[in-house]
């Protein structure tokens, strides 16, 4: 074996030895830290997610009880009085498209809209709503002797505007009383959540179907959701997986479901570098490491210099 | 040494790029995702989308998983043509589109130049038919509809006929007016009247009615999608008139039920699919379907799912040749209902079906 002099003897030990504590110490620090970077914005997200839920309950529950108190009101009027408080109720369509009452054997029988379509009201008078999900949902409740209580729909086509709408349903003595109300509008409610840049705030139906996006571009709108197992795991209350891989990218997810609406809301950012601290972890470590590393390449021949010059002076005057 | 270090580092990016999964084969898909249309464009989706999970299930194309890009056209020429340039820059090898007849004339020119195969499940038209283009037709021509609903009309004593069609979608509903009046014309029956409204524009249900009141027809046909069939039909009711209503295949989805109830009821409509198949290929699709998707089938569904294994099964079969002589040569193909394949233009025959809407559910007329 090649016999090194005493100077890079010197050198390499004092290199060595940083370079090896550095990767100790910043391998453990990274071991203990990125984990739980993870964990935080796991939390964050799911905290976010919740928000988001608690918004839309928020918007629920107040179309709920406005609904509740005009069901209470309504049902004991005449027919002609019934129109005014639809009428009323829809306004020129702040909050509702559309109201109808519905007998009990689905057919619609008096119907609410803003003053700028009034004229379609005589074309839907007579429509059965017998198949409709919404209807069947408060029918099969009144048929059980359930607690009185609101059904809300998911997302389907609504026959007035031809749009994407959401329902919500009352029972009203043996009639129904169904508001609808335009996806676009509640979906607005989500906008106003605060998210950073990186994380994206995207909603889904009970059935997995794309509803909303916070991106301005979103990415994969339109497609089903029902397969993915975070979905999957929303809806049944589970825990949601570590990581979700979606379009090639593996994804941090928070989710929750909208009790009322029934629809997942699911907060995403992509996983590991993408995330600020977890790229700041990262870099304090990597970077102390090659510091360390540079300095410790300039100043250990230095320091292994004086060590030698001393020894090898000692050396010198020893007795051969 | 240096030699030793080079060849060490070629041999490590080797075998990283060997380990490296092989990049998805993207497919995309184009319909109508918001609007009145949406109901024929979200069957279509997920159809397409059943059909392509199966495939990355079973190990892909040729060891590379299928990725589905989805894009929604809105009905609109302007967004479709956005949509296939796209899905032009985003290389995919083909497109299930386009899901009504009026986008398929709107983004065929684009998808020619730019060589792009288009798979379309339901459209009919038939200036779309019997072209060497990149347009691919999995659905049987709108004449084998028309000539099945004239000779039911025509049966059921049906002699006078006044229609009603959508000029949203016009390459589709005039052809099968025109088609529609030919055949029945033919058997010894009168197209009284046929008027027209535009989609979306409410006042213009009720004038296309008032056009056809004074035509004393023993029979109402309306061409048109499902909640504007559901709306004239109900219009109709309003207005005392009893006639049976007869409706083109575009309204045959399960969103006519849902949102016309007893309205639709007695209604006659043909469809691409037999509702009645008990196979148990059929049987193993609709319940995988009904498990993904929570909810029905629908013709949509099925034509795209047709569509979508014939094209996976042409990339499959296709070496050296292009997708588009793949397509024509690798049939026939294992359709959901029967095998069939594509002509020498890309159109297929396949059979057509009646069916009345009866106890809210469509029932097939034998």
């Amino acid at each position: 074996m090649r016999e090194l002099r005493l100077k890079t003897s010197l050198t390499l030990l004092l290199i060595v030895a940083l370079t090896l504590t550095f990767m100790l110490v910043g391998g453990a620090i990274l071991m203990y830290r990125l984990p739980r970077v993870e964990v935080e914005k796991r939390a964050e997200l799911q905290a976010r997610a919740e928000s988001a839920s608690r918004l839309l309950d928020y918007y629920t529950s107040g179309i709920d009880a406005q609904i509740k108190s005009m069901v209470r009101v309504v049902s004991r009027r005449s027919p002609a009085e019934q129109q005014v408080y639809l009428d009323a109720l829809v306004g020129e369509g702040e909050e509702f498209d559309a109201a109808y009452i519905v007998s009990s054997s689905g057919e619609v029988q008096m119907i609410g809209l803003p003053a700028k379509s009034r004229h379609a009201a005589a074309e839907l008078r007579g429509l059965d709503f017998s198949n409709s999900p919404l209807f069947r949902s408060i029918q099969a409740a009144t048929e059980s002797n359930s607690p009185i209580a609101g059904a809300w729909s998911d997302k389907y086509l609504s026959v007035l505007s031809g749009k994407h709408a959401i329902g919500v349903a009352w029972p009203m003595g043996d009639k129904v009383l169904i508001c609808e109300a335009s996806l676009e509008r509640v979906l607005k409610l989500l906008k106003s959540i605060p998210i950073d840049k990186d994380s994206v705030v995207v909603t889904l139906d009970g059935r997995g179907q794309w509803l909303s996006s916070s991106l301005d571009r979103p990415q994969a709108p339109f497609f089903d959701y029902a397969g993915l197992p975070t979905f999957q795991a929303i809806v049944a209350g589970q825990a949601l997986p570590a990581y979700e891989d979606f379009a090639g990218q593996r994804l941090l997810v928070g989710g929750t479901l909208s009790p009322q609406l029934g629809w997942a809301i699911a907060v995403a950012t992509p996983a590991g570098m993408a995330i600020s601290s977890y790229r700041m972890t990262v870099m304090l470590v990597f970077g102390g490491f090659f510091g360390a590393l540079v300095l410790s390449g300039l100043l250990a021949p230095l320091w292994a210099w004086r060590i030698s010059q001393s020894l090898n002076a000692l050396a010198d005057r020893a007795p051969a | 040494m240096k030699f030793v270090m080079l060849a060490f580092a070629a041999v490590l990016v080797l075998a990283l790029t060997a380990c490296a999964p092989p990049e998805p084969l993207k497919l995309g898909f184009l319909g109508g995702l918001s609007g009145r249309v949406a109901d024929l464009g979200e069957a279509g989706r997920n159809g397409a989308l059943l059909a392509v999970e199966e495939a990355n299930a079973g190990g892909g194309v040729k060891g590379r998983q299928v990725e589905l890009l989805i894009f929604d056209d809105e009905q609109n020429m302007q967004a479709a043509l956005k949509a296939i340039q796209a899905l032009v820059a985003a290389k995919v090898v083909a497109v299930i589109a386009p899901m009504t007849s009026a986008m398929g004339e709107a983004v065929l020119a684009s998808a020619n130049r730019a060589g792009l195969v288009l798979v379309s499940p339901t459209i009919t038209a038939s200036s779309l038919a019997g072209q060497d283009d990149v347009l691919f037709r999995v659905a049987p021509s709108v004449n084998e509809h028309t000539r099945l609903s004239a000779a039911h009309a025509y049966a059921r004593g049906i002699r006078r006929v006044a229609a009603i069609y959508d000029l949203s979608n016009r390459a589709y509903t005039a052809d099968w007016m025109d088609h529609f009046r030919q055949d029945f014309v033919a058997l010894g029956g009168t197209v009284l009247l046929a008027a027209t409204f535009s989609s979306g524009e409410d006042g213009s249900y009720a004038a296309a009615l008032k056009k056809i009141a004074a035509s004393r027809a023993d029979g109402l046909l309306f061409v048109a999608n499902a909640v504007d069939t559901v709306r004239l039909t109900q219009l109709a009711r309003n207005l005392g008139w009893t006639q049976p209503v007869m409706a083109a295949t575009w309204a045959a989805t399960e969103n006519l039920i849902e949102l016309g109830g007893r309205t639709v009821e007695g209604m006659v409509l043909t469809q691409f699919f037999d509702r009645n198949d008990t196979s148990a290929r059929y049987l193993a699709f609709a319940q995988a379907f009904r498990a993904r998707f929570k909810q029905e089938p629908g013709f949509a569904s099925v034509a795209a799912y047709d569509a979508t294994q014939a094209t996976l099964s042409a990339l499959r079969a296709g070496t050296d040749q292009a997708l588009r002589q793949a397509l024509i040569s690798s049939g026939p193909f294992d359709g959901l209902q029967e095998r069939w394949r594509f002509d020498g233009n890309g159109d297929a025959q396949r059979p057509t079906h009646l069916t009345v809407v009866r106890a809210g559910k469509f029932q097939m007329i034998q």
